[in-house]
């Protein structure tokens, strides 16, 4: 398909999905586009002999960039690369469909159309062109003894285990004598995040292995509630059908208590298939209408299906503490803050080569937001994190004004330094912006924002780099069909 | 005798007919009394039944002709007065004399309905309550009749065409409508007549029009007794608050109500169109839902429902939404549809981050070492890290150390084993896998072993063969 076609068609969905309305469909179609470039590094070589010793014992090209030399005769490093633009344009459509004639049966449609019109192909996730997010029939019946729901097609299994989308069927009985349901499904498993399969190419951008064929997915929950405590326990099993090897084996718990003013949270799962805990975490959560206060401890461990290496590499989790609350000194001021405190599992390597490395670190931010009037809000957020691979600072503040109930407009500036601990780079960025959003009618809005970003990259060689660079978004949403602009209802009286 | 009891009980309806309880203003009976001996020397046609009840005008200029008495202007009523008696003379009189035909109380007394107690002949008023309400076996006050009391004399409203509505909105309200419990349910019981089926209590009908009910009942057109009524638009509407159940303040309501909406007998159709429990339950409506009315003419608009966040969703409940929506998904369907889920769970290249905030691509690595929030949720790292580095020039283009990218440390190469433990993720967004097995493999590679505390070899074997094949070879099948 030519780009002008795709980006017709983009163009032409929400328009389409429009006309599409019908007394039992309810809908919604956004499309949005945006205006982003982004540098990034570009590997280069310097001849051996042409590289000189710094100070410090280190080598540099001639250009003054730090080079590393194996036992060829040219050393590596890595230049600012160019400056890469990209023009991602998408439209994304959802539809529920019921009063089909079958009482209790309805079908459900996501899709997804996205094209860089650009022409530079280097905007992520923008193949293939068309995707579908989700596309399936829907049959719920209630009987005496409990509401039965079917489904079939493709379909995003929210879980525990990983947000998982499949292709197949998938049941669910509420009973109701006792408050207990169950849940069962089996199909093709898609990629993990992702509307595609896992041996799609689009999947694969270093030509790794991957498997042949779709795994095969079977799994199920149970789950008990009363008026305080929902339970749920879910398994779920991968098989590559291609020789019948697991691709995960895995089980999880998930549970709320809700007190007066209090809820607790807790959830783990146990990795079956590799015979240990993977990560679990533990909330208490204290809210009146004034302020909130939540805590939690929680150990989080990568999990890898077993068609890749990476969990052969033992990841280390780690374990985590971290506080947050709210307080509203009245309706005009409101403070928010959260911290986060975090420590690894000593990762027991056998060669400590390399000594200084974080193992534990910190996550923290602290806000306000100011209500001035019912118009005007101000927000501002301080925010640092330190912790091992990379650390930031933030310093970020914002000003809406919301002209009329459909009308808002705002502008937000800030600064973040972003040092990297694994490689010389303190990146600085600096941006201020401009946003609107405009609610033309229940059912459509149209919103956009503009940036001026200024990014700089220092490094104690040539690496240096910076980009200013100028980010306009622009998107619509429409929602359509019964129930898409509800308010006001029809009159009551009959006219006369 | 029989002549004499029609004479009066024509007469006494007669004056009863402008309307009980309002007292007769114009003609001074009283001092006419010696000029009329009798009642029908003007009212004759209440008799006779055909002709005028009130004297020709004329009439009163024989006296009145500015000589012997000043002048006066009266015109007699055309046409019937406003009211909604079921009254008329004729047919009243056949009543009473098919019923009282000896009781010769009313025998040639028009007094006997128009005159209170012992006053004097001419002293005239409408009919006397009293007398209606004695002869009519009504006990108490008028308008706290028994149910069916009121249809002995009146007609529904909505027959009483000539009525208007200022007139409508002076009826006096019964005891039984201050009672606390009268709005929620008690007019309904009331409503109800002994017979059932498709009939309302007249005394309902003798005041209120359907427009009354349908400015709260959603049910209307499905509720038989409300459809006995009438359309009027002169009746009065409900003015006040519409009243909420007790059972809606308590605070599991919003969690309850699901099951207290399938018990028999339960009510909500009364104040709740289908579209007032979609305010919430945005995806396909559960079946009771269904099974509600949706808003239409002819019936009330009903509770208007208004979404309120739950207190869970909090400024962090994004970051922390995970267990309660796992542990109980069924409640997060209800206000969110799928394609809430699909915003963030397969997020738009093109759109503002809902979850992220502006201005996250800058700040992303921090976020993504260490696993902030679980990245992989979300994102496939393939598909969005990977591709991206790839695109940036980020991604290793072969063994580790070869273009030196982790210069931060000397050796890196050499040391990386605590880093890449402890980010693992992060470096499958950079690397792949043979950037490691280069090194960490028996097959093609320096046989450095990669595995960790806690590495249960026989187990994984046992799951997924090909996982340790990729490194050691098809023999490692096999062994322990």
């Amino acid at each position: 398909m030519t780009r002008a076609l795709r980006v017709a068609a983009v163009l032409l969905l929400p328009v389409a999905a429009q006309h599409a309305a019908a007394q039992s469909v309810r809908g919604r179609v956004d499309a949005s586009a945006q205006a982003v470039s982004f540098r990034g590094l570009k590997p280069d070589s310097a001849e051996r002999d042409s590289v000189v010793t710094t100070p410090s014992g280190g080598f540099e090209s001639p250009e003054g960039f730090a080079v590393r030399c194996g036992a060829g005769a040219f050393c590596a490093f890595l230049r600012p690369g160019p400056v890469r633009r990209a023009l991602p344009l998408t439209a994304t459509a959802s539809a529920v469909a019921w009063g089909l004639g079958v009482e209790g049966l309805s079908l459900h449609a996501s899709a997804r159309l996205i094209a860089d019109i650009s022409g530079s192909d280097v905007w992520p996730g923008a193949s293939p062109f068309a995707q579908l997010l989700e596309g399936f029939a829907e049959y719920t019946r209630s009987y005496e003894r409990g509401t039965l729901r079917a489904r079939g097609g493709r379909q995003l299994l929210t879980s525990r285990l990983e947000p998982m989308g499949f292709d197949g069927a998938w049941a669910n009985v509420r009973l109701a004598s006792i408050p207990v349901e169950g849940t069962l499904y089996a199909g093709w498993g898609l990629g993990q995040a992702s509307a595609l399969p896992v041996s799609s190419p689009a999947l694969n951008p270093l030509d790794e292995w991957r498997p042949r064929q779709r795994q095969w997915v079977v799994g199920g929950d149970a789950s008990w509630s009363n008026e305080i405590v929902d339970v749920r326990g879910e398994y779920r099993r991968e098989i590559d059908p291609e020789d019948h090897n697991f691709v995960s084996e895995r089980a999880a718990v998930s549970a709320v208590a809700r007190l007066p003013y209090v809820r607790v949270n807790a959830s783990f799962d146990y990795n079956i298939a590799e015979g240990r805990f993977g990560s679990a975490d533990l909330t208490g959560t204290y809210a009146v209408p004034r302020y909130s206060a939540s805590m939690t401890v929680r150990r989080y461990r990568p999990y890898f299906s077993l068609w890749t290496l990476w969990g052969a590499f033992s990841p280390a989790g780690y374990d985590a503490i971290n506080a947050s609350g709210r307080y509203e000194l009245n309706a005009e001021l409101a403070f928010r803050a959260r911290v986060e405190r975090y420590w690894y599992d000593n990762a027991d390597v056998s060669t400590q080569l390399v000594t200084g490395l974080k193992d534990r670190g910190w996550r923290s931010s602290a806000s306000v937001t100011a209500t001035v009037n019912p118009r005007w809000t101000l927000d501002g957020t301080a925010g640092y994190d330190a912790g091992p691979g990379a650390s930031g600072s933030t310093l970020e503040a914002s000003a809406d004004y919301a002209k009329s109930a459909t009308l808002t407009v705002g502008g937000d500036a800030g600064v973040i330094q972003r040092p990297l601990e694994l490689r010389f780079y303190d990146a600085t960025s600096r941006w201020i912006g401009v946003h609107a959003s405009w609610q033309a009618t229940q059912a459509r809005r149209v919103w956009g924002d503009l940036a001026f970003v200024g990014d700089d990259r220092s490094r104690p060689d040539a690496g240096s780099s910076s980009m200013d660079q100028v980010r306009l978004r622009a998107g619509a949403s429409l929602t359509f069909g019964r129930g898409a602009d509800r308010v006001p209802l029809p009159p009551a009286r009959p006219q006369r | 005798m029989r002549r004499a009891l029609r004479f009066v009980v024509l007469l006494l309806g007669f004056v009863a007919g402008p309307g009980l309880g309002a007292q007769q203003a114009g003609f001074p009976h009283e001092r006419h009394a010696q000029l009329f001996p009798l009642c029908t020397t003007c009212h004759a046609g209440v008799v006779d039944g055909t002709g005028s009840v009130f004297p020709d005008a004329a009439r009163c200029a024989t006296c009145h002709d500015g000589t012997v008495q000043r002048r006066v202007t009266w015109q007699a009523r055309a046409g019937p007065r406003a009211n909604n008696l079921r009254f008329d003379h004729a047919t009243h009189t056949t009543a009473v004399l098919a019923h009282r035909a000896s009781d010769t109380t009313l025998s040639g007394d028009c007094s006997a309905c128009h005159v209170e107690g012992s006053a004097h002949r001419m002293s005239v008023r409408p009919a006397v309550l009293a007398q209606c309400y004695s002869c009519h076996e009504t006990p108490g006050v008028h308008v706290d009749a028994p149910n069916d009391a009121c249809a002995r004399c009146h007609v529904k409203l909505t027959d009483a065409r000539l009525l208007a509505p200022a007139a409508i909105a002076t009826f006096p309200k019964p005891a039984s409508h201050a009672d606390p419990s009268f709005k929620t349910g008690g007019h309904g019981k009331l409503a109800k007549t002994a017979t059932g089926g498709g009939a309302i209590a007249s005394s309902c009908a003798t005041c209120h029009s359907r427009d009354m009910c349908i400015t709260c009942h959603v049910d209307a057109p499905e509720s038989r007794p409300i459809q006995a009524l009438a359309l009027d638009a002169r009746a009065p509407r409900y003015a006040g608050k519409e009243p909420v159940p007790a059972s809606h303040a308590d605070r599991n309501f919003s969690r309850a109500h699901a099951g207290l909406a399938t018990k028999p007998g339960a009510t909500c159709a009364t104040c709740h169109t289908r579209e007032s429990c979609e305010t919430c339950h945005l995806n396909v409506p559960p079946t009771p839902v269904l099974a509600l009315a949706a808003a239409g003419t002819g019936r009330a608009v009903g509770a208007h429902v208004e979404r309120t966040k739950p207190v869970s969703h909090g400024w962090d409940f994004p970051k922390r939404h995970s267990v309660e929506a796992n542990a109980r998904p069924q409640q997060c369907e209800t206000c969110h549809t799928r394609e809430t889920c699909l915003t963030c769970h397969r997020p738009e290249n093109a759109r503002q981050s809902a979850f992220h905030g502006a201005g996250f691509l800058t700040k992303h690595p921090s976020a993504a070492f260490s696993r902030e929030a679980r990245c992989t949720d979300c994102h496939n790292t393939a598909q969005f890290c990977q591709s991206c580095h790839q695109k940036s020039g980020l991604t290793a283009a072969g063994r580790i150390g070869k273009t030196g990218y982790h210069d931060a440390f000397r050796g890196f190469s050499l040391g990386h084993g605590k880093a890449a433990r402890q980010n693992l993720e992060t470096c499958a967004g950079c690397h792949a896998e043979r950037d490691c097995t280069a090194c960490h493999s028996v097959l093609g590679g320096f046989g450095f072993s990669p595995h960790g505390p806690g590495f249960n070899a026989n187990r994984l074997k046992s799951k997924n063969p090909s996982f340790c094949v990729a490194c050691h070879g098809p023999g490692i099948v096999g062994k322990d």
